[in-house]
């Protein structure tokens, strides 16, 4: 386990496509135990900004420092359609080089996907599939969180218990960071930002 | 690492095998193909050159036809299951990379799924063959066949990773595969024995299926030549795949 404080630190990130400015100068930081929200409409530049920090693409400039082990979730679920549960997890497992699912497992029960888990993933519901989107991101049990619209889809009940998870990795010390595109309870935030003109401002109201 | 490649290999396997349109195909279309084929044809005589012996061997149009086909549909059916695995693992396989998947051994297992599916759909396609038309030497047709259909995986990876969509890329599969083993076959191309089908993918790998299926000649350098084409295609389509691959930090 990482005996270092989990953190992150984004520094003067800047990234275009062609001549569009998506990210002209996006700095913040994000402590152990907090939650940050970045808000923003469609086509703001949020996905990218999660996508450079996650490691996927590279920024024009700027820096990004983390410490601990990121576990990412893409928006659209990013899973083998023609495999079933199980598999999609045995893949992850490899990946993070894990030696057992134990975290996996609770997290089957806690998003009662269980019952699915000897389904094909392309059989299964859209919100299901974003459950097993979130659970591959956090199966290893991260440090560092980037959640890009963890909850799109998710009944009710799920989208409470994903802030149970949230809250429990907030208490454990974790940095989250959650994107959306609509922030529905401010005060499940530590702090909330705002991506605009391709940079980020404090969300107003708070 | 070996357990990587391992696990790449079982679930890209297992994945193809849920592919339940490819299994339609192969449950369907081919034996279908072939009657079709048996009904068009006659028991007329045609020749074929085998120009590695420099003879022209004398068979029916049915057992030409048949073979033709054969190699038309299992080209079509390997590069369709090819290009549906890229396309459909693009993104999954560069989150998986991101996770810590080693990036060798994620297209090393690709790889040698893609080489077993097709040694499976080679001997099946030529099982079912041998219901309609007994092959002469069925081990040196299953090699042909191989030959042609490991080609077109790699063909299928290569397109899969460069179309812009699904639909320009199964145009290109098709097409490939019609044009590529239609001229091969006197019955379609009455310039068929001329030079410049030496020049297609399945050139070599229609001698080598026609010399085991209806004659005695077997030329095995030919076999390592059809390879060469998959392998020379594959490093194209690896080449591609480790590019879509790529990301700017792996996680610690």
């Amino acid at each position: 386990m990482e005996s270092a404080p989990a953190s992150l630190s984004v520094s003067n990130v800047a990234r275009s496509f062609g001549r569009r400015h998506v990210l002209r100068d996006v700095t913040f930081t994000a402590r152990r135990g907090e939650l940050v929200g970045i808000a923003g409409e469609n086509g703001a530049g949020k996905t990218t900004l999660l996508r450079i920090i996650a490691g996927l693409l590279p920024p024009d400039r700027g820096r990004i420092d983390v410490r601990g082990r990121i576990g990412y979730c893409p928006q659209d679920p990013q899973v083998h359609f023609g495999l079933t549960v199980d598999q999609n997890l045995e893949w992850f497992r490899a990946a993070y080089r894990l030696e057992h699912h134990m975290r996996a497992e609770a997290m089957l029960d806690r998003l009662a996907v269980r019952h699915h888990r000897r389904t094909l993933v392309g059989e299964l519901s859209g919100g299901t599939r974003q459950k097993l989107n979130l659970i591959l991101a956090l199966m290893h049990d991260p440090e560092v969180l980037l959640l890009d619209e963890p909850y799109q889809g998710f009944d009710w009940e799920t989208y409470l218990r994903f802030w149970d998870i949230a809250d429990e990795s907030r208490r454990a010390c974790k940095v989250i960071v959650i994107i959306s595109h609509l922030v529905f309870e401010r005060t499940r935030f530590d702090t909330l930002l705002r991506l605009h003109d391709g940079v980020l401002e404090p969300e107003a109201g708070r | 690492m070996i357990r990587q490649i391992w696990i790449a290999l079982r679930l890209t396997l297992t994945e193809q095998a849920h592919n339940r349109f490819a299994m339609l195909l192969l449950a369907v279309y081919l034996p279908a193909w072939y009657g079709v084929i048996y009904g068009l044809t006659d028991n007329a005589s045609i020749g074929f050159q085998l120009r590695a012996f420099h003879v022209f061997v004398a068979t029916s149009q049915h057992r030409l036809g048949l073979l033709t086909g054969m190699l038309n549909a299992t080209t079509l059916i390997m590069g369709f299951v090819a290009l549906s695995a890229v396309r459909r693992s693009a993104l999954v396989d560069q989150r998986l990379v991101l996770c810590g998947y080693s990036r060798s051994a994620l297209i090393l297992g690709r790889l040698l799924a893609f080489a077993g599916a097709s040694a499976v759909l080679s001997l099946y396609a030529v099982a079912v063959l041998a219901a309609f038309t007994p092959p002469q030497h069925p081990g040196v047709v299953v090699a042909g066949t191989f030959g042609a259909v490991l080609t077109y995986a790699a063909i299928g990876v290569l397109v899969g990773v460069i179309a812009r969509g699904d639909l320009e890329g199964f145009f290109v599969i098709i097409m490939l595969s019609l044009v590529d083993t239609f001229i091969q076959s006197p019955i379609g191309n009455p310039a068929a024995n001329r030079a410049v089908v030496e020049y297609f993918p399945s050139y070599l790998p229609m001698q080598i299926v026609v010399g085991g299926a209806i004659a005695d000649h077997v030329a095995w350098w030919q076999f390592w030549g059809s390879l060469a084409w998959a392998v020379m295609l594959g490093i194209l389509g690896v080449l591609g795949f480790w590019l879509r691959t790529r990301i700017a930090r792996a996680h610690a």
